[in-house]
C-alpha cells in the first residue's frame, strides 16, 4: 500500500498552475494532480485571472489550455516561457495551430489521458521540483 | 453550282448579243452602231473579268459572260434593257455616277461600295469596286457609252469585317473578364495590359510597361514575382501568387498570376498571362481552416467535459441504475445545448427557447411558468444555464414539486448594475408536504454555486427549506463568441 502511495505521489509538493476555462475539466485535473501530491495554484479560466495569479503566486509548473473561451491564445504560454517555467499544453486543437517558438512545449490532446499528464509533469518536475528542499515538507 | 455551270457556256453573251433584236431599241441594228462602240463591245466580250457597257442616252445595258454571273436572276432580261430598270434598287447609288460620266465625259472609280443588289430570292449586302470610263465617238467627240469593268468584293470585305468583328469581340471578351490580362516579352517585360489593369492600379500605359508593373506589386512580394519570372522561362509556365495594390481602396489584394508562352511554328512569340483576384478565395479558405480547428477543439472539449462529468457524478451515487439515468440525462442536456447553439449562430441563444426546451423535456409544458424579457445569452452561458435548469428540474422530479405534480415557476430579467448588463434568473418551487431535511450538497448545488462563478463570473445560490426551493443565478451578459460568428484576425489575437 505504501509503495503505491509513493508512486502516486510523484508530484508531491509540486505547485502547479492550472489554466482551464471549463469548470468540470478544471475540477477533474485538479483532483488528478492533487492525488499525485501536487498543490494547485488556481485553477483559473480567463487570461486576465491567470496573469494575475502568475504575478501573485509562486509555482513550479503549469498546465495550460490553449483556448480559454475566446479562441486560441498563447499569451499565457509566452509569459511562462519568459519566466522559464515549464508547462504542458492541454488542447483540443491540432498541432498546427501552435506558433513556431512554442512548438517544442509538450502537448496533450483532449480528452487528456491522466496517466500521461502525470508522467509529463513528473518529467518536467524532474528539472524543477527535485531541487525544492525536502525541508519544505516539514 | 449554277454559276459553275454557266461558266462552262463561255461565249453565251456573244451569241445573245449577236442574235438580239437591237432594231427595237434606241441603239438600232448592230451594223449601224458606231465603230468605237462595236470595238469596245468586242473587247468586253473577250475580257475574262466582268464588264458592263451602258450605251446611248438610255444607258442600255450590255455585259459579258463574267458579268452575267454577277447579275444572277436579272439575266437574261437585263440585256438590252435600260440601266435604270435593270438596277432599280441601287440606281440611287450608281445612277448619278453613270449618268455623270455619260454627260460630262469624266471617268471615275469606286472602291468597296455597298450595293444591296437584288439578284436572287434574298437581298444581301454586296460590295463592289468598279470604274466608269466614257467611250467617245471619234467624229463628234460626244460620249456614246460608259465602259464599266467591276469586281465583286463582298467576300474580301466580309473577311475583313469578320476579322474586325472578331477583334472587337476578343477585346470585349478580354475587358469583360474578371481577370487582368497582359502580354510580356520572354524575360517578363510587359508589352500590353488590358484596361482592367489600368483601372485597378491606376497605372498609365507608360507606367506599367517593361518592368513598371512591379511598382503595383506589394514591396514584400516583388522579389517573389521576379523569381517566378526567372523560373517561368525554363519551365515554360508562370504560376505564382503575389499582392497587387488596388488604387481605388489603397489595399493590396492577393492575385494569382499565370502565363503561358505563345508560340508560332515552334518559335516563342510572347507570354500571355492573367492575374486573378484570389483574396476572397484565400479568406474563405482561411476561415474554413479556422472553423475546422475550432470544431475539432469543440468536439474534443465536449468529450473531455463528458468524461469529467462521468467521473464527478460517480461518487454521488450508490445505485448503478440511478447513476446511469442521471448521467444519460446530463448528456442529453449537453446535446440539447449543442442543438440550440447551432441554431442560434453568432448572436447568442434566446433564453426563453432554452428554458422551454429544457423544462418541456423534464416537466411537460403545463407544469411550469416561464416569464421574462427576450434576452440572448452567450454560447458559454447557454451551456451553463442548460445544465443548471436540467439539474434543478431533475432534483425537483426526484424530491420536489415536479415529483409531487406541483407547478414550478421561473422568472428572469436583464438588470443593469453599475452600467453593466446582467442576467438574473430565479427558480421557485413549493411543497405541500414538508421535506424532513434539506438535501446534501450534491452535483446540482456545486454546479450552481461553483460553475456559475468559475465560468460566467457570476453568482449562484440554492436555498432549500422544509417547504420549498429558491434558486438564483446571476452573471454579467457578455457578447457571445461563437465558432459560427465572425472570426477575429489571427494577427490581432496572437
Amino acid at each position: 500500500m505504501s509503495a503505491d502511495a509513493d508512486e502516486i505521489q510523484s508530484l508531491k509538493d509540486c505547485k502547479i498552475l492550472l489554466a482551464e476555462d471549463e469548470w468540470f475539466q478544471a475540477r477533474q485535473v485538479s483532483v488528478v494532480l492533487q492525488t499525485a501530491g501536487a498543490k494547485i495554484v488556481g485553477p483559473a479560466g480567463s487570461v486576465e485571472d491567470i496573469l494575475k495569479l502568475m504575478n501573485e503566486a509562486a509555482f513550479d509548473l503549469a498546465v495550460v489550455d490553449i483556448n480559454l473561451g475566446d479562441g486560441a491564445s498563447f499569451e499565457i504560454a509566452r509569459n511562462l516561457r519568459a519566466k522559464s517555467i515549464p508547462f504542458v499544453f492541454v488542447t483540443g486543437y491540432d498541432e498546427s495551430i501552435i506558433p513556431q517558438e512554442l512548438s517544442d512545449a509538450p502537448r496533450l490532446e483532449k480528452p487528456v489521458d491522466e496517466t500521461q499528464l502525470i508522467e509529463r509533469l513528473t518529467s518536467l518536475a524532474g528539472f524543477r521540483c527535485s531541487v525544492v528542499p525536502s525541508s519544505e515538507q516539514a | 453550282m449554277e454559276n459553275a455551270l454557266r461558266l462552262l457556256e463561255a461565249g453565251e453573251m456573244e451569241r445573245l448579243i449577236s442574235s438580239y433584236d437591237w432594231s427595237s431599241t434606241a441603239l438600232g441594228k448592230i451594223c449601224d452602231w458606231p465603230l468605237e462602240l462595236r470595238t469596245v463591245v468586242k473587247l468586253m466580250l473577250a475580257m475574262p473579268t466582268p464588264v458592263n457597257i451602258y450605251c446611248g442616252p438610255e444607258l442600255t445595258l450590255l455585259y459579258n459572260d463574267a458579268a452575267r454571273n454577277a447579275l444572277g436572276e436579272k439575266h437574261p432580261e437585263a440585256l438590252g434593257n435600260h440601266g435604270r430598270e435593270v438596277f432599280g434598287e441601287i440606281w440611287e447609288e450608281v445612277g448619278p455616277l453613270i449618268e455623270g460620266v455619260y454627260r460630262d465625259g469624266m471617268s471615275c472609280s469606286v472602291m468597296n461600295r455597298k450595293l444591296p443588289l437584288e439578284r436572287g430570292p434574298e437581298r444581301v449586302d454586296n460590295f463592289f469596286s468598279f470604274s466608269l470610263t466614257p467611250i467617245r465617238n471619234e467624229g463628234s467627240g460626244g460620249v456614246i457609252a460608259v465602259f464599266n469593268p467591276f469586281e465583286e468584293t463582298t467576300a474580301a470585305h466580309s473577311a475583313k469585317r469578320a476579322l474586325r468583328t472578331s477583334e472587337q469581340r476578343f477585346r470585349t471578351l478580354i475587358e469583360s473578364l474578371p481577370q487582368l490580362v497582359w502580354r510580356a516579352t520572354q524575360s517578363g517585360k510587359w508589352t500590353w495590359a488590358s484596361s482592367q489593369w489600368m483601372e485597378l492600379t491606376d497605372q498609365q500605359d507608360d507606367q506599367w510597361q517593361g518592368w513598371g508593373w512591379l511598382d503595383a506589386v506589394h514591396p514584400e512580394d516583388r522579389a517573389k514575382a521576379l523569381a517566378a519570372w526567372q523560373n517561368a522561362i525554363p519551365h515554360g509556365v508562370l504560376d505564382e501568387e503575389w499582392r497587387i495594390r488596388d488604387a481605388r481602396s489603397g489595399r493590396y489584394h492577393w492575385f494569382k498570376s499565370r502565363a503561358t508562352p505563345l508560340c508560332n511554328h515552334g518559335k516563342f512569340v510572347e507570354w500571355v498571362g492573367t492575374s486573378t483576384d484570389v483574396q476572397d478565395h484565400a479568406e474563405v479558405q482561411r476561415r474554413q481552416t479556422m472553423l475546422l480547428a475550432e470544431l475539432q477543439h469543440r468536439v474534443r472539449n465536449l468529450l473531455s467535459m463528458i468524461r469529467s462529468i462521468i467521473r464527478q457524478s460517480a461518487d454521488k451515487y450508490v445505485d448503478l441504475d440511478d447513476y446511469v439515468a442521471h448521467l444519460a440525462g446530463r448528456i442529453d442536456a449537453i446535446a440539447r445545448t449543442q442543438i440550440l447553439l447551432t441554431r442560434a449562430g453568432a448572436e447568442g441563444v434566446d433564453f426563453e427557447n432554452l428554458i422551454h426546451d429544457e423544462l418541456a423535456a423534464m416537466a411537460g409544458e403545463k407544469r411550469f411558468t416561464a416569464s421574462g424579457p427576450a434576452v440572448k445569452i452567450s454560447a458559454k452561458a447557454a451551456e451553463v444555464m442548460t445544465m443548471v435548469v436540467h439539474e434543478l428540474a431533475t432534483n425537483s422530479v426526484k424530491y420536489g414539486a415536479l415529483g409531487d405534480a406541483k407547478p414550478i415557476s421561473t422568472r428572469w430579467s436583464a438588470p443593469t448594475f453599475n452600467g453593466e448588463h446582467w442576467f438574473n434568473f430565479e427558480w421557485w418551487e413549493n411543497f405541500d408536504v414538508p421535506i424532513a431535511q434539506p438535501l446534501r450538497r450534491g452535483f446540482g448545488t456545486e454546479l450552481i454555486e461553483d460553475r456559475v462563478a468559475y465560468e460566467l463570473n457570476g453568482t449562484g445560490s440554492i436555498a432549500m427549506t422544509a417547504t420549498g426551493i429558491h434558486a438564483q443565478v446571476r452573471f454579467p451578459l457578455k457578447p457571445g463568441t461563437s465558432i459560427l460568428g465572425p472570426w477575429p484576425d489571427k494577427e490581432d489575437e496572437l
